[in-house]
């Protein structure tokens, strides 16, 4: 695989990837990328935001409305957490309870807990706990990341 | 922080609502092991196994069964209705296993028995899993260390 750069003078950044066949490991760099180019609404004090994916940290419903958590503000998005999941899941996110999805790529360590449970610490020194039905689906998640899927 | 004191306050909360209901229930039922007058209870080392043993034995049927549901449903909700929820859903469960021991004829000998087989079985599923969960713990933060070195 070749990497070339080249300097435009358009005012925009542009990533192109030329392949002759879908391969893993392009898989995952898409994915990456596709964190800076998916953008999310969310509502803050009333005003819209438009919030990168690879800013959230996770995502969590609280009384049927969702909420994005970024590294110290939240935002209010009218988007159910289902419909989220589905778009996000190519981007690393995970369900890992039935109220929360979690961007791995915003994991520092997990910690086993008793009662059969997982906590997760992120980046922003927050943590979350995975319940042992979805651990399943966080293994998974961190295993094709790791593999560069 | 939140989150952890809500999940552990809601196990906590589950599992001596149905210990209590199911005590309750052997002690006011039509049971064979009526052997603790509601209003005279003596602190038994039978009284107290088989106490142990009601928690221990609702333990593992809330592993198996429906914790994560009820966990699921209780969280952001007011404790008060956290009780009546929690303990409205396992009536019908604790009263079959009341029912059940009834037609057992369980003896207080035997129940104290099957209270040291529980609380063996639960030691032993406590360790394993421990073990079990230990090594999980390990190969996520394998997984981890190598997401973060590739990017």
């Amino acid at each position: 695989m070749r990497l070339r750069l080249e300097q435009n003078n358009e005012g925009t950044e542009e990533v192109v990837i030329r392949y002759e066949t879908m391969i893993e490991k392009l898989k995952g760099f898409i994915g990456y990328i596709k964190q800076y180019t998916t953008e999310l609404q969310g509502k803050k004090k009333g005003e819209l935001y438009r919030i990168e994916t690879k800013e959230i940290y996770y995502i969590e419903s609280v009384d049927g409305k969702s909420f994005l958590y970024g590294e110290e503000e939240v935002y209010e998005t009218d988007r159910t957490l289902k419909q989220l999941e589905k778009q996000l899941e190519a981007l690393g996110f995970v369900r890992i309870s039935k109220s929360c999805i979690l961007n791995c790529r915003k994991l520092v360590r997990v910690k086993a807990e008793e009662n059969h449970r997982m906590r997760v610490f992120l980046e922003n020194e927050e943590s979350l706990i995975v319940n042992r039905t979805y651990l399943g689906h966080l293994k998974e998640a961190l295993k094709q990341l790791s593999e560069g899927r | 922080m939140k989150q952890f004191i809500t999940t552990r306050t809601a196990y906590i909360t589950i599992i001596f609502t149905m210990g209590i209901l199911l005590q309750c229930l052997i002690a006011i039922g039509d049971c064979a092991i009526q052997q603790i007058p509601f209003m005279d209870i003596s602190f038994s080392v039978e009284f107290l196994l088989q106490f142990l043993g009601a928690i221990v034995l609702v333990e593992v049927i809330d592993y198996f069964l429906v914790e994560d549901y009820i966990i699921g449903r209780i969280k952001n909700m007011k404790w008060s209705f956290c009780f009546v929820l929690v303990a409205a859903i396992y009536f019908p469960i604790m009263l079959f296993i009341a029912k059940l021991l009834n037609w057992f004829s369980f003896t207080i000998g035997s129940i104290s028995k099957f209270t040291i087989i529980y609380v063996g079985i639960t030691f032993f599923l406590y360790f394993y899993n421990k073990a079990r969960w230990k090594r999980e713990e390990k190969i996520l933060n394998s997984y981890i260390e190598q997401i973060k070195r590739e990017e």
